[in-house]
């Protein structure tokens, strides 16, 4: 299978497509991908807008309807979805290969052969 | 003490990020930055509680709404705009507990160096453009002889105190005429270097990874 051209993506990536499958405007996003990633991933404003500009020249994301005003709101499309699966798929098969080579027998004929 | 200081100061070979390191450093005696008129006359003023953290960023917007979209994206993350030079904005804390940085990666960082190069090389063909316009309509005179620059009758014949004052009476005027017409040029040369100086940074900073 041909990869997408646009993998890997960096985590900040994924987390922002992953927490704009709900419609979300740029601080709930920051609150979001917070959240998904255990307070491990943290962006600064400067960086979440130029992501989010980004992801909209890529076509992505885009942006719908709301109440709100004053705030943008985001939301995956279609090619995003696409994205989100393809990379979801490679992670998945380097999980699985790491599976396979960490399993117990193969560790121990590893530490047989030092 | 005085609660307010006034610093003139031109970054003019500075880049933003040390024009923003050298505004943070009136925080360990207790100022922050208040204002910026010409972008060169900063005031600070003495602050008791909490003195917030200064961050420049450099965005231009063609449309004012996408202007206000960001602005607001800021407020939201704890960021208030204090002013803005025709794209170079300054940020400062809403509070402590707002974010230390707004760049949280080095690509997004890099991008904003690659952002203010582009602007630096887009006004230096301005300045290329007018320097052209005004050489073609022969109002451009190169002034390869600096007596020329002085226009007062009889001038080099005259001798003494009389020389000298009215020499040094005019030598600012001549001045301003050589540097006038080559004020054109002088600008696309310095916009060349600042635009392939932060081109540089941005190479630099894009080289690093995260």
């Amino acid at each position: 299978m041909v990869r997408h051209p646009a993998l890997p993506l960096t985590e900040t990536t994924y987390l922002i497509l992953l927490s704009l499958i709900k419609p979300a405007h740029g601080y709930i996003i920051m609150k979001e991908v917070d959240r998904l990633s255990n307070n491990n991933v943290k962006i600064a404003a400067g960086t979440m807008y130029g992501a989010l500009d980004n992801l909209l020249k890529q076509g992505w994301i885009q942006t719908v309807a709301s109440k709100d005003k004053r705030r943008k709101v985001y939301q995956v499309t279609q090619e995003g979805l696409k994205v989100i699966k393809a990379e979801t798929e490679r992670m998945h098969a380097l999980l699985n290969l790491a599976d396979e080579m960490m399993n117990e027998e193969e560790l121990e004929d590893g530490r047989q052969n030092l | 003490m005085a609660d307010k200081i006034y610093k003139n100061r031109l970054f003019l070979f500075k880049d933003l990020n040390e024009e923003e390191a050298w505004i943070n450093s009136f925080r360990e005696k207790g100022y922050r930055l208040c204002n910026i008129h010409f972008g060169f006359h900063y005031t600070f003023e003495k602050f008791e509680a909490y003195v917030p953290i200064t961050r420049i960023d450099f965005r231009e917007f063609s449309n004012k709404e996408e202007e206000r979209e960001y602005l607001q994206l800021f407020t939201d993350m704890g960021w208030i705009q204090i002013k803005n030079f025709s794209g170079q904005r300054y940020f400062q804390q809403i509070s402590q507990s707002t974010d230390e940085f707004i760049y949280s990666s080095n690509k997004s960082f890099a991008l904003m160096y690659k952002r203010y190069s582009k602007f630096a090389f887009s006004m230096m063909t301005m300045f290329l453009f007018y320097f052209f316009i005004f050489y073609s309509i022969g109002t451009f005179n190169p002034i390869f002889e600096p007596k020329e620059a002085y226009l007062t009758p009889g001038l080099w014949e005259m001798s003494g105190l009389q020389f000298i004052g009215a020499f040094l009476f005019e030598t600012p005027f001549a001045l301003m005429r050589i540097v006038g017409n080559y004020f054109f040029l002088i600008m696309a040369v310095y916009l060349t270097y600042i635009g392939y100086k932060n081109h540089k940074k941005y190479v630099k900073l894009s080289e690093t990874e995260r």
